[in-house]
């Protein structure tokens, strides 16, 4: 859950910068929720069945990855949907981020 | 501890004694104050970053200016439909109260229970290894356990 393996923007090396521009906006979103050790294990269970419609089975899938894991992936999409995913998962204060798979 | 959950047709009938009623009373104006104070180590955990990657800086600041107002609004709407939902809570006998809750008000007070436990759990310094603190503050650890119990017990009854 460290945020060190961020790379600083100078360590970025960008082949093509162009190419990179018009790559970013098509490249899909991944939403990622980390593991955090106040929300208890049958909040985040319920926090994804409301808000994805995900099974019971399926939400306790993800959650028990984000216990184990440290994080799951919750949800995908492009850049606007994935932005109001995260919003959504912040109003019921799940630590919520997103970034390109990969 | 006496307060509890129970399902019935219309709702959930929330049950608890006056002393309880007066600690969780006292809970949205602490709550107020923390939305409105960036400075506060809590406060970016209530109100994280979307993006990680600092190359996203400006994604970043767009998305804030688009949800954040949201995000403070329907938390201050929580907070106000709690007080008045407690405020309806009438007396049932043996220094307790009672007050039946509608999917809104279970939904607020879920809310609100939660986000004092992330407030309370990043004040005592909870972790990973361990879910008691160090013990700097009893009074903190306490109310910290009384709500995890009483968010267990609802979310026990909401998906029981």
């Amino acid at each position: 859950m460290s945020r060190s393996e961020i790379e600083s923007p100078g360590t970025q090396i960008v082949l093509d910068p162009e190419l990179d521009e018009a790559s970013k906006t098509d490249r899909p979103w991944i939403v990622i929720v980390w593991n955090d050790p106040v929300n208890l294990m049958v909040y985040v269970v319920y926090v994804l069945q409301k808000l994805f419609g995900y099974s019971r089975e399926k939400a306790t899938r993800l959650m028990m990855q984000v216990h184990n894991e440290g994080k799951a992936a919750v949800s995908e999409g492009q850049r606007e949907k994935a932005e109001a995913d995260v919003a959504r998962l912040h109003g019921f204060g799940l630590w919520a981020t997103m970034e390109h798979p990969g | 501890m006496t307060a509890n959950f129970e399902r019935h047709s219309d709702g959930v009938r929330f049950t608890l004694g006056d002393a309880e009623w007066k600690l969780l009373l006292e809970l949205p104006a602490q709550l107020h104050e923390l939305y409105h104070d960036s400075e506060d180590e809590a406060y970016n955990r209530i109100f994280p970053r979307a993006y990680l990657d600092p190359t996203e800086e400006n994604a970043e600041l767009q998305w804030l200016e688009f949800v954040h107002p949201s995000l403070v609004q329907q938390r201050l709407d929580a907070l106000g439909l709690v007080v008045s939902t407690l405020e309806q809570a009438s007396g049932a006998g043996r220094g307790l109260k009672a007050v039946d809750l509608d999917e809104d008000s279970v939904a607020a007070l879920l809310g609100v229970l939660n986000d004092a436990r992330l407030i309370l759990g990043n004040r005592l310094g909870i972790n990973e290894d361990s879910e008691i603190a160090s013990a700097v503050d009893p009074g903190a650890q306490a109310a910290y356990n009384w709500l995890s119990y009483l968010e267990g017990d609802l979310l026990e009854t909401l998906l029981g």
